[in-house]
Formats: structure tokens, sequence, C-alpha cells
């Protein structure tokens, strides 16, 4: 038997479904520009973004100061998501793991909660579009390496698991003791953050997003082979010749900027991070990570573009949180796929 | 010496499991290392592996410091089949096996027609062939073994260490396994360091046998002369009573009560 034509069919394979998640997702994202109280057409909306219909100074303003910072920003922040909970999945070998289980995203609530409610400004001036930003940076990072000091004394991954779930409940703790003494409309901002939104992208913060996360993209493509390595265990992975204790590094340091910063521009996004690697791993077929990686971004670029629509659309002129859309939509298709197929994921 | 050690002592951290080892194996042996459970065979295997750093002493590959020798250069000199399995969730035993060719490809690890050979190759060597296309996590435990053997056959290497190869595994597939360890030292040149709990089979397929008891070395020479009845009682803590309610008065030459393992 010729290996190399089964190879030849599953990239066929790969390639076909890399071309739908596309198609897919441009036509959500334009449907997600098009769409909303004031209706744009498909066709007004292309020739808005090609800069051929000036005329209309309202749909001009509302697909291109609006909606098309929006949908990028919802677009880069569910590709961001998906990533950093593939990362974590690869990484603590488990396939339960998304960023918000091991307390990373708390870290990033409760910096963002010292700032909005307590006005503790690190140094930055209140009105800085970044101090959100850096807040939820530190916060995550912080907790991340408090993780993986813990990660390279404790081998059991079940023991890591909870240490992370207590420090997301120690932040908790923190943040509830600070909601007490803030001013109500202080926690009025608090707490329309973390039902997240996004609402807030401007092309500020949509450039400050694409500046951090698509380098951190891009480099993820290219640990792909390590990552592999990595499936087999460390143990394999070291004698194959990577070396672990940078790799680890490597790899919390692009998931932790991640998720911080898609956690300070949008809120806390649930479900994305955890259940997209899934979805993705199903559709594919695999678990190799060259495959997955893209399949990962692509699937949750276009799952978040459609969630966000869901949320502008569905109670409109009610905006819904996002992470209610994300695991009311979300949820249904994994257990469906899962209950379909015969191999488990895990 | 394809691998040596000198006075090499195993453990983690300050804690010493077995001390003092020198052992010296020459290129396409089998050396097979018995002990109870928790005797230190695990220790020895990880640090002659270079998975942890001894306590004292070196380990030489060549006459060369193991810890010495880079990452990506070691994995094309030394290759293992550890015990511990992560759950491979969909990767084919293809993907799997093919993951041992990490030091020769390129950056993305795009495989060439002689990675794909290379690949195809070993698992004919370990008459897994047909298992190819298969995801690994449906396989039987002896089939995840040769999987497991070709995926560390495709790092080319000259020495694999092999941590309890034979463990779960019905007999049909453990005959199997020393076989082909049997083969790949005689024909490919292949130095074998593997840990079993069958006596016989330690027997049938190794050139060498370490017994390890109390943290040292109680014995290291060829199986005819390390496999007696009274160094087995003494490294399994076996006393004559226990041996007689087990297999009666049964009565027949030396090895007679090796059979138990098997």
């Amino acid at each position: 038997m010729n290996y190399q034509e089964v190879l030849k069919k599953r990239h066929r394979k790969y390639i076909i479904i890399y071309l739908i998640l596309s198609i897919l997702l441009i036509t959500l994202f334009i449907s997600s520009i098009s769409l909303g109280t004031i209706s744009v057409s498909f066709k007004e909306v292309i020739d808005i973004l090609l800069g051929k219909s000036r005329d209309n100074v309202i749909a001009n303003s509302v697909v291109k100061d609006i909606r098309l910072p929006r949908g990028l920003g919802a677009m880069l922040s569910g590709a961001a998501l998906s990533l950093a909970g593939l990362l974590m999945q690869i990484f603590f070998q488990n396939p339960i793991v998304d960023p918000f289980v091991l307390g990373i995203s708390s870290g990033a609530t409760l910096m963002v909660g010292l700032v909005t409610l307590t006005g503790i400004t690190l140094g930055i001036a209140n009105t800085s579009p970044y101090i959100l930003v850096i807040a939820a940076l530190i916060g995550s990072i912080g907790v991340m390496f408090i993780i993986t000091g813990i990660a390279s004394k404790v081998k059991n991954i079940i023991t890591l698991l909870v240490i992370g779930l207590m420090l997301g409940y120690l932040c908790s703790a923190i943040i509830n003791i600070l909601v007490a003494f803030a001013e109500k409309e202080s926690i009025r901002n608090f707490v329309v953050w973390t039902m997240g939104s996004f609402s807030g992208f401007t092309w500020d913060r949509v450039v400050v997003l694409a500046i951090v996360s698509i380098p951190i993209i891009v480099s993820s493509l290219l640990i792909s082979k390590p990552l592999n390595a990595l499936l087999l265990g460390e143990d394999y992975a070291k004698s194959m010749g990577v070396k672990i204790k940078g790799f680890r590094l490597t790899i919390i340091f692009l998931s932790s900027v991640l998720t911080g910063i898609v956690t300070a521009f949008s809120g806390p996004v649930a479900f994305i991070g955890l259940a997209v690697p899934h979805l993705a791993r199903l559709c594919f077929g695999t678990d190799d990570n060259r495959v997955l990686i893209p399949g990962a971004i692509l699937l949750g670029a276009t799952l978040t573009v459609f969630c966000d629509l869901l949320a502008r659309l569905a109670l409109s002129p009610v905006e819904l949180p996002i992470s209610a859309v994300t695991s009311f939509v979300g949820a249904p298709i994994i257990i469906y796929l899962l209950m379909q197929r015969r191999e488990s994921i895990s | 010496m394809m691998l040596s050690t000198e006075n090499l002592t195993v453990g983690y951290e300050k804690k010493v499991v077995v001390s003092d080892i020198n052992i010296q194996i020459p290129r396409g042996k089998v050396l097979s290392i018995l002990g109870a459970n928790g005797s230190g065979k695990s220790t020895i295997l990880r640090t002659l592996s270079g998975l942890q750093k001894p306590v004292e002493g070196r380990v030489l590959i060549q006459d060369k410091d193991l810890h010495k020798i880079p990452e990506n250069k070691l994995a094309k000199q030394l290759a293992v089949v550890l015990t511990n399995r992560n759950s491979l969730g969909l990767l084919t035993v293809f993907e799997v096996v093919s993951m041992g060719r990490y030091g020769h490809t390129g950056f993305f690890g795009r495989l060439s027609n002689k990675d794909v050979r290379i690949v195809e190759n070993a698992l004919e060597a370990v008459n897994g062939i047909d298992l190819i296309n298969r995801y690994v996590q449906h396989l039987s435990d002896g089939e995840k073994q040769k999987v497991f053997l070709a995926r560390a056959l495709v790092q080319e290497p000259e020495i694999i260490i092999m941590d309890e190869p034979t463990s779960f595994l019905d007999i049909r597939h453990k005959v199997e396994l020393v076989s082909i360890i049997r083969k790949l030292s005689k024909e490919n040149g292949i130095t074998i360091i593997t840990s079993l709990h069958e006596i016989t089979l330690a027997m049938k397929c190794s050139d060498n046998i370490i017994l390890i008891k109390d943290g040292r070395i109680l014995d290291n020479g060829k199986p005819e002369k390390v496999i007696t009845m009274d160094r087995i009682k003494e490294v399994y803590d076996i006393d004559d009573i226990q041996y007689k309610e087990f297999l009666g008065n049964h009565k027949g030459d030396n090895y007679d009560f090796l059979d138990i393992s098997v």
C-alpha cells in the first residue's frame, strides 16, 4: 500500500474544510456588517468597503465606524480565544481545560475590577484606552505564572486544576469585597464588562488587538511541530529533542497574552476557548496540530462572528451578553457531534 | 561500548534509589533489568535515557557524557518506549509513528517520501503495517506497544530503552514483542535496554541481565549465570513455603519454577 496517496487524499479533505470555513466566515462577516437596526444591503456594504459608495453618510458611518471594527474585533477575539484554549489543552494534556478553568481570566477580571471599582490606575491616566488592556494582561500573566510555578512542582493534572479553580475563587472573593465597597456606577460598569461584549471595539482597540494577537496567531503555526510531540507527553517530547523548559514558557506566554488581550477588550467570553478546539478536532478528525491550529483559528473566528451577530439581532434592540450566546449555540453542537462519533476526543 | 555507566547513582533530587551502577553494554546487545516492584528499574531506565539527571556518576554513550549531548543529537542516538501513555485522541498510527521523525524533519515537520517509507518500514518491522490508518485509541495494548516501538525505530537510534514493554500484554503479544526485540538487536544492531517482570522472557531475549535488590545491583551477567532459583527467591523475597504452596512438590530441571511468570 502506498501511504503517500492516503496522505494526499487527507490533505485534500483538510483543504476543502478550510475553504468551506473561509467562505462561511466571509459570509457571516459581511452579514454582521450588513444586518442590524439599520439594515445595509450586502451590495452596499461591499461598495462602502471598497470606497465606491460615499453618498449615504449614515450607512457609511454605521459600516465603517461601528460594525466593521466590531466585526473585526469579534473575529480576532474568537481566533485568539480558540487558539489559547487549544494551547492550554495541549499544555495540560487535558481536554477540559480552558483559560477560565485555571483562573487566568479571573486574574484579568480581578485587575480590571481593581481599576474600574477602586480607581487604582497603576500610574496610567484613567482615560487611556490601554489601561484595561494593561490591567487585564497583568492579571492574566500573573495567574498564569503562579499556575506554572506550581505546575513545575505538582505533576498531577487534577491537583493543578484544583489549584487553578482555587485561584479563581480567591480572585472572585477579592472582587466581591471590592464590589461591596464600590460606588453604584462603577459596579454597573464592571458588571457590564464581566458579561462580555464586543460592542466596545473601536478602531483604536482593534488595532491594539491586531498588533498583539496576529503575531502570536502566526507564531503559533510555527510551533505546531513541537506541540505535536507534546501530545505524546513531556517525556516523549524531551526524548525526541524538544527543549521542554523553554517550550513550556513559550506556550504559557502565548496563551496568556491572547487570553489577557481579549478579556481586556471584550470581558470574559465563555465557551469559545474550551469548545472550539473540540469542534475543530471533530471537523477535521485529527489531533495533528499542523491541521488543528489553523482549523481552530478559522472555526473560532467564524463561530464568534456568528454568535456576536446573534447577540445583536436575537432580541434586538436589547443586546445579549456574548458569553450567554456562545454557550447557547456551542454546547448543543458539541453534544450532537460527540454523540454522532465513535471516536473519543480525549 | 555503546552505553556505559560510571559509579552511577539514580534517584530523585537527593533521594537515592539505586547506587553504584557500573554497567557496560556493547552494540547490538540486549540488557534486561529484573527486580521487584519499586526496586528502581524505571528510575534507572529514565536516568540512562536522559529523562532525569543522575544523583551521582555519569551515563556515557560511546564514551560521551549523555547529559552533555544536545537534545536533538541525542534523539538520533537514543529512543524510548515508556509505560506512561497519554490519551491520544484522534491521532492515527501513522501520525504517532511519524512523530519519531521529529529530529529528521524540517521546521514544520513536513514528511518527505523517504520519511514516509521509513515509517512504513518501521511498522513492517514490528508486524504493524496493517494498523497504519487506525486511530491509536482503538488499538489493543499489544498493538499500541508495537506502535510505540515503531515510533522509537523511526528515530533511527542506536539504542532503544524500553520500560516494562510486556506489561498488560497477552502471551501471544509478549512472545511476539520479545522476538521483535531479538531481531532488532541481531539484524539491525540496535542496543536494547529493558525492564521486564517475566523471568523466562528475559532469559530468552537478553544477552545480559541485571538483578536489582535493596538499592543496589545484586548480580550482573549472562542469563544462565545470573538466573538461579536462590537468586530469584532473593530478588523477589519469595520464601520456600510460598513456593511450595504455589507449585506443590513439582520437580523438574533448574528453571521449571520460572514458568510461573508467563
